[in-house]
C-alpha cells in the first residue's frame, strides 16, 4: 500500500498530466475521425469531405471544424484547471501565478464593460470575456500549425457577428422597449440607411476579422512556400539536384518568426480587441 | 506552383464559402464554452473576489467601530475628568466658604466673649470702687470719730486745732 503511494509520488505530476493530455488529444482525434468516417463521404476529385446525402458546398467539412473542436476541448481543459486552482486557493492570501492572471483578466473585463455601458450590461461581461479568450486563441491558432485558425472561416466569424447582433437587439428591447425598433425610423428619410446600417453590422464585424486573419494565413503560406522554393533553387544551383529536406531550413531563418509575431500575435490581438470593443460599444449604446 | 494555388484556393474557398457545418459547430462551441467559462471561471472568480472584499470590508468596519469606541471612551473619560475637576473646584470653594464662615463665627464669638469679659471686668471694677469708697467712708467716719475724740481729749486752741486737723488730714492722706 505504502509502496504504491511512494511510487505514485515519485512520478512527477507534470509527466502524468502530459501523458493524459497526449492520450486525450489522440482520443479526441480518433473520435473526430470516427464521426467523419460515418457522417461524411470523401470526394476524391476535389479532395474534400461532403456530408452524406448532400452535394452543396454548404455541407462540406472544412479543416476549421477540426480547429474549433480542438480549441474548444483545450479551452475546456484550461477552464477546468483554473476552476480547480480557484477552489484550492485561499482568497485571503496573496494571489499568485494563474490565479493572479485570471483575477486581473476578470476584473479588467468587468471594468471595461461597466465603464462602457454602465450597470445595465454588467451581466454581459462573461460574454466579453469569452470573446476575448476564444477569439485571441482562435486568431493565434495558426501558430500551432495543425489546421487553419477557426477565425479564417467566414462562417465562424459570422456566427460571432450574429450572436453580437442578437445581443444588441436583446439589450435594446430589454432596456428601451419598442422604441428600440421605432428609433430606427426617427428621421423618416434616413430610415433605410439606419436599417441597412444595423443589418450590415454583423457582416462588417465578421468580414473585418475574417479578412485580417485569412490574409495573415495566406501571406504566411506564401512566405513559407517562397522561402522553401528559394532554398531549393540555391541547393540545386550548388549540388545540381533538388532536395525535399530543404523545406526544413525555412523556419531557421528569422523572417517567418517575425512575420508570425506580426500576423498572428499582433494582428490577432488587435482584431480581438477591435471585435470586443465594437461589440460592447454597440451593445452598450443600444442598452442606454 | 499548381500545388500552391490548389492549397490557396482550398483555404480561401473553405473560409469564404458559407458553410453550415462550420457555422453550427461554432455556435455549439460558443454555447458550451460560454457556459463553462461562466460556471468554472467567472463565477468562482467573482465569489473569490467577493469573499476577499467581504473580509476587507469587515476588517475596515471593525477598525472603524474600534476607533469610534475609542473616541467615545475618550469623550467619556474627558467628560468624567471635567466633572471631577468641577467637583473638586466646588468642594474647594465650599470648604473655603465654610472656613471663612467658621473663622468669622469664631472671631465673632471671641469678640463677644471679649466684650463680655470687659464688661464683667468693668462691673468688677465698679464694684471694687464702690467697695473701696464704702470702706473709705467708714474709715473716714472712724477717723473723724477718732479725731473728735482726740480733740475732745486734748482740748487745745484754734491753732492747735488747726494743726491737729492738718495733721489729721495728712494722716488721712497717707
Amino acid at each position: 500500500m505504502s509502496d504504491v503511494a511512494i511510487s505514485r509520488e515519485k512520478i512527477p505530476r507534470f509527466i502524468l498530466s502530459l501523458v493524459l493530455v497526449i492520450f486525450g488529444f489522440l482520443a479526441l482525434i480518433t473520435i473526430i475521425g470516427i464521426i467523419i468516417h460515418f457522417c461524411f463521404d470523401y470526394i476524391e476529385s476535389e479532395q474534400i469531405f461532403q456530408l452524406k446525402g448532400t452535394s452543396s458546398s454548404l455541407f462540406r467539412l472544412t479543416p476549421h471544424v477540426i480547429s474549433i473542436i480542438i480549441l474548444t476541448v483545450a479551452l475546456l481543459v484550461i477552464f477546468k484547471l483554473i476552476n480547480i486552482k480557484i477552489k484550492k486557493s485561499d482568497p485571503l492570501k496573496k494571489p499568485q501565478g494563474m490565479i493572479l492572471l485570471v483575477e486581473i483578466f476578470v476584473t479588467m473585463i468587468e471594468k471595461f464593460t461597466v465603464d462602457l455601458g454602465g450597470e445595465k450590461i454588467r451581466n454581459l461581461a462573461p460574454y466579453i470575456a469569452y470573446l476575448a479568450v476564444y477569439l485571441f486563441c482562435a486568431n493565434t491558432f495558426g501558430l500551432l500549425g495543425f489546421t487553419p485558425p477557426p477565425t479564417s472561416s467566414l462562417s465562424v466569424t459570422f456566427s460571432f457577428g450574429l450572436t453580437t447582433f442578437f445581443l444588441i437587439r436583446y439589450y435594446g428591447i430589454k432596456n428601451n422597449g419598442i422604441s428600440h425598433i421605432t428609433g430606427l425610423l426617427k428621421p423618416l428619410p434616413l430610415a433605410p440607411i439606419n436599417i441597412i446600417g444595423e443589418i450590415a453590422f454583423p457582416f462588417t464585424l465578421s468580414l473585418r476579422m475574417f479578412g485580417n486573419i485569412l490574409s495573415g494565413v495566406i501571406i504566411m503560406m506564401l512566405v513559407y512556400t517562397g522561402l522553401s522554393g528559394l532554398f531549393n533553387v540555391l541547393f540545386s544551383l550548388i549540388a545540381g539536384t533538388s532536395s525535399p529536406f530543404m523545406e526544413l531550413l525555412t523556419p531557421l531563418t528569422i523572417a517567418p518568426s517575425l512575420l508570425h509575431i506580426y500576423f498572428d500575435l499582433f494582428s490577432g490581438f488587435i482584431q480581438t480587441f477591435v471585435f470586443i470593443l465594437l461589440s460592447s460599444v454597440f451593445i452598450s449604446s443600444s442598452a442606454n | 506552383m499548381n500545388e500552391l494555388s490548389n492549397k490557396l484556393s482550398q483555404l480561401v474557398e473553405g473560409g469564404l464559402y458559407p458553410n453550415i457545418i462550420t457555422f453550427i459547430t461554432q455556435l455549439i462551441a460558443t454555447v458550451i464554452l460560454f457556459y463553462f467559462l461562466k460556471k468554472w471561471v467567472w463565477k468562482p472568480m467573482q465569489e473569490y473576489l467577493a469573499k476577499r472584499s467581504d473580509v476587507i470590508i469587515d476588517e475596515l468596519e471593525s477598525a472603524r467601530m474600534a476607533r469610534e469606541e475609542a473616541f467615545r471612551m475618550k469623550d467619556e473619560y474627558e467628560a468624567e475628568l471635567k466633572q471631577a475637576k468641577e467637583e473638586a473646584k466646588t468642594i474647594l470653594i465650599n470648604t473655603e466658604e465654610q472656613a471663612k464662615a467658621r473663622r468669622e463665627e469664631i472671631i465673632a464669638q471671641a469678640e463677644q466673649e471679649a466684650a463680655y469679659i470687659i464688661e464683667m471686668a468693668n462691673k468688677q471694677i465698679e464694684q471694687e470702687k464702690a467697695n473701696v469708697e464704702k470702706e473709705l467712708k467708714s474709715q473716714v467716719v472712724d477717723l473723724a470719730f477718732l479725731a473728735a475724740e482726740k480733740i475732745l481729749t486734748e482740748n487745745i486752741d484754734q491753732d492747735k486745732n488747726r494743726n491737729l486737723i492738718d495733721k489729721f488730714l495728712n494722716e488721712v492722706g497717707k
